[in-house]
């Protein structure tokens, strides 16, 4: 008999079973009663940012190009007899895959057929098949994601901000890596990389729809429980030491768009926090910055109605384990302005300390988002899987939100809004004459975009 | 909670407009209120959240759109009740969050006004149904009942939402995907009220003041037809009088608006080709057709077969040949427009393979046309168009767009019927629907260097 936990919410009414299959792979379902949509996602822990690693025993580190953990995604449907989606379209099931800066998810979403669709996904996950041909065709497809984002000015304004505020970590460089380094990549490449992260051990399965949870867990034990998966490989993950001050205050890049669109943030200098601290620290994070400049607050609409912010603008904090920060972006005629009133207003904001008032308007807002976005089978697949990568449970959060109190964000806040943590990336009209004072030189050299 | 990046493995999507929403087992139950408009119900329990809506249709023409754009904008600052931005954003946070949005949207030639109002199913809270009740005061204070000043709509808001329209009409060009999208269309319908923007126009916004948006306001509410929605843990009889007693009041003399869609003129025999230039990184690929079918017509399932099996999905023609077989692009899908009976490709695509990518993309029309379509390719497309119309039942606003398309359609159509339909069209269908598809304009977005003609 497999073992099953069992996490529930009374305000949320939902509730996951866990267990741990024989093999390593962690299995979870999200039961929605009454939806036709049915939704699985097999999930490792291994994103853009792991490029550098030592395998136990080794002496030398390896180092793989930017962008291999997202390449592997792409050629991991490919087959010996064809591409894996054109299984899933004959069961007619939606087959798909992400990769991000910590994790790369496989999924499929399906109304009918749903087992013949999850033995699909256990299988073709567990099964690679690179040859220099297939690697080598795929790299045109990549090149024109690539040159996709790069015609993406709010892309292209979110990256500027993660290459200023961060001088070495990996999460400066683009997940899908450069045409260059893409280029690199080889079969035998990606089977290292498949062999050292794509242990069960080191995967989560994720159910979420109208699907009993004892069915999924003993479904994924047949399938998987019998095969040779070797042992976990022992792997250590290599970072640099990144230093606590941004790389470069302000990066600015020329593209064709109507007006400056910015994105500015606070590099967050306290990081390694996982499980329930982290969750603590990222839930009350939300709460405060709602409370500073959500769209009810003081500053958002004083803002909007000087005209320096337009309904593009938001906002946002997310730490991982070893990187964090709390962003801001927008389109805006006067880029530096915005900054500037934004810094201000935070000042103001820690100064007078958190407004009780405010922060309980703000607890039933976020109550009410909470509740809202787990109408959305996407949602909650994606952010327990984000949730569950750094030991947190997302199904937890709006309990959390009901109980936590200012005071641990605005010690967080106290720290993290400091002016030497932060960094301004804008993305400027190329028609623009340069304004005058466009660089703001960091502590090192200004790093130019473009 | 959101992520910031992601990075995907496919994206076919994006085009796919065709089927909007709608419910197998669960219908919406309609009827005529005494406020001259008709209320639409459909009763599901397994959502947290309660979706009331009210929509405003009106001709899409050069006169109305850019008062009809900016009037959401002015209207959603602030409420009679709660003149003040932040004061109004406040009283939603205060009940959960509650959200709104108050916008416009276009459909083949019709200009829709769309108001929305999503609160807490009650069940999560107190119980009995306050929030409801709530959320249709809500949805009336945002509708009818505006911050004024004098005998306009309040002059601040007017001036900063004027500045923000022109911004938004502006901002296309970031999106370089959607400007060539929206540049094809302008060249396909040059002759046609379809070109028209749902935003507008720039060189229309300064002559609109506080007092005129204000008239624009009375007579919309006056004059509009009007469809208000509700789904989700509601019982009709009791919506009906929430609406009622929300909308007292209303003198609406409701006139009939024009066709949603005009044939366009026949397509010239030769397919225009347009060439624009910018400092891009890819080139942006737009096919423009006619397809001669819209949503009221008995084709319109074969219809949604040809797109499907053409561009629709990753099993579909262009995905296996223009991204699998010949490394072209990462996306390369096909899409519809059905009240006006449009048909787009999109792809994005190295400069140099543009004559290259069109040649593909036109044998694999051409190969549709002329039947070269196996079993399994119709029998996934039929599979994906019924696991996406399943799927609508568990997205409220997919609901409500499958009822809104049938009401600019005059032809209302439920998702069961609709899958019905489909499990009956044959191969035959699809050729015969694929023959009327004919590709009138194609665009290229590309670089400033490289040759002359294309």
């Amino acid at each position: 008999m497999l073992e099953m936990g069992l996490d529930r919410s009374e305000l949320l009414r939902e509730e996951v079973a866990y267990t741990r299959l024989g093999c390593g792979l962690e299995v979870a379902t999200l039961q929605k009663r009454g939806f036709a949509k049915k939704y699985a996602v097999l999930a490792t822990r291994y994103g853009s940012i792991d490029t550098k690693f030592r395998i136990a025993g080794a002496v030398d580190p390896i180092s793989t190009p930017e962008g291999i953990a997202h390449f592997l995604e792409h050629k991991l449907f490919e087959e010996e007899d064809g591409s894996i989606d054109d299984v899933f379209a004959d069961l007619g099931a939606y087959s798909n895959a992400f990769t991000n800066y910590t994790m790369t998810g496989y999924l499929f979403s399906c109304v009918d057929n749903f087992w013949p669709a999850f033995d699909t996904l256990l299988d073709f996950v567990m099964r690679p098949h690179f040859t220099d041909e297939n690697v080598e065709k795929e790299k045109g497809i990549i090149e024109q994601e690539i040159r996709m984002n790069e015609d993406s000015p709010d892309w292209q304004a979110a990256n500027g901000l993660l290459r200023a505020m961060y001088r070495l970590h990996p999460v400066r460089e683009e997940i899908a890596g450069t045409v260059d380094s893409v280029r690199r990549i080889t079969a035998e490449m990606l089977y290292e990389c498949y062999r050292t992260f794509y242990h069960p051990s080191n995967m989560t399965l994720l159910v979420v729809g109208d699907v009993s949870p004892s069915e999924v867990a003993h479904r994924a034990s047949t399938r998987l429980d019998g095969r040779d998966f070797g042992p976990t490989p022992g792997v250590e993950r290599i970072r640099p030491e990144e230093p606590r001050s941004v790389g470069a205050r302000r990066v600015e890049r020329r593209m064709t768009v109507s007006e400056p669109i910015v994105c500015f943030g606070y590099k967050d200098p306290s990081v390694g926090w996982l499980g329930q601290p982290l969750m603590h620290r990222i839930i009350g994070m939300e709460m405060l910055m709602h409370t500073l400049a959500g769209r009810s607050s003081a500053l958002y609409n004083s803002l909007y109605a000087e005209g320096l912010i337009d309904a593009s603008f938001d906002w946002d904090y997310d730490c991982e384990h070893d990187y964090g920060f709390a962003m801001f972006e927008g389109r805006s005629n006067s880029p530096d302005r915005l900054v500037e009133r934004v810094a201000e207003g935070i000042d103001s904001f820690l100064g007078a300390g958190v407004d009780p008032d405010e922060f309980e308007r703000t607890r039933r807002r976020v109550i009410g988002s909470m509740l809202r976005s787990f109408d959305s089978l996407e949602f909650i697949a994606y952010n327990f899987l984000t949730y569950h990568f750094r030991n947190m449970r997302l199904i937890e959060s709006v309990d959390m939100a009901r109980s936590i109190g200012p005071g641990e964000a605005e010690a967080v806040a106290r720290e993290l809004f400091s002016p030497d943590l932060l960094a301004v990336s804008v993305v400027t009209p190329d028609s623009a004459q340069p304004p005058a004072d466009a660089e703001y030189p960091g502590d090192d050299e200004p790093e130019q975009e473009g | 909670m959101n992520p910031v990046v992601i990075m995907g493995h496919t994206k076919v999507r994006d085009f796919v407009e065709c089927l909007g929403g709608g419910s197998l087992e669960e219908v919406f139950q309609v009827e005529r209120l005494p406020i001259g408009a008709d209320i639409h119900t459909m009763r599901v329990t397994k959502f947290k959240t309660n979706l009331l809506a009210a929509v405003l249709q009106s001709d899409l023409s050069v006169d109305a759109a850019t008062r009809n754009a900016l009037l959401p904008q002015v209207l959603r600052r602030g409420t009679r009740r709660q003149p003040d931005t932040a004061d109004f954003m406040r009283s939603l946070d205060d009940l959960y969050g509650t959200s709104i949005t108050a916008d416009v949207a276009k459909k083949g030639e019709r200009h829709l006004l769309l108001f929305g109002v999503g609160v807490v199913n009650d069940v999560y809270l107190d119980g009995g149904d306050e929030m409801l009740r709530k959320g249709f005061g809500i949805l009336r204070d945002l509708m009818v009942e505006p911050a004024m000043e004098g005998s306009g709509l309040r002059a601040d808001y007017v001036a900063q939402e004027e500045v923000n329209l022109r911004r938004r009409i502006e901002s296309i060009l970031d999106n370089k995907q959607a400007y060539a999208f929206r540049r094809c269309n302008e060249e396909m319908c040059r002759a046609e009220r379809y070109a028209v923007s749902k935003l507008g126009r720039v060189e229309d916004i300064d002559a609109i003041t506080p007092d005129s948006l204000a008239d624009w306001h009375g007579k919309a509410i006056r004059e509009y037809p009007m469809d208000i929605f509700a789904i989700g843990d509601i019982e009709h009889e009791r919506a009906a009088e929430l609406a009622t007693e929300a909308f007292r009041g209303l003198a609406r003399r409701p006139r009939s608006v024009g066709p949603a869609s005009t044939q366009g003129p026949a397509p010239s025999s030769e397919p225009r080709r347009i060439v624009e230039r910018m400092p891009v990184s890819q080139g942006h690929l737009v096919m423009g057709y006619r397809t001669g079918v819209t949503f009221a017509s008995s084709d319109y399932p074969a219809l949604l077969f040809a797109n499907g099996v053409f561009g629709g999905y990753t099993h579909s023609k262009l995905f296996q040949n223009v991204r699998e077989r010949a490394s072209l692009a990462y996306f390369a899908s096909s899409g519809i427009e059905q009240t006006k009976g449009l048909m787009w490709v999109n792809a994005g695509i190295d400069f140099e393979a543009f004559d290259t990518a069109v040649g593909i993309i036109e044998e694999q029309l051409d190969d549709v046309q002329r039947g070269a379509i196996t079993e399994s390719e119709m029998e996934n497309t039929r599979r994906g168009l019924i696991r996406d119309i399943e799927m609508m039942r568990d997205q409220p606003s997919s609901l409500m767009d499958l009822a809104l398309e049938g009401i600019v359609n005059s032809c209302p159509v439920t998702a069961e019927n609709l899958k019905q339909r489909i499990s009956q069209v044959s191969v035959g269908d699809v050729i015969r629907v694929a023959r009327g598809i004919q590709l009138d304009t194609v665009y290229f977005l590309r670089n400033e260097e490289g040759s002359r003609d294309a």
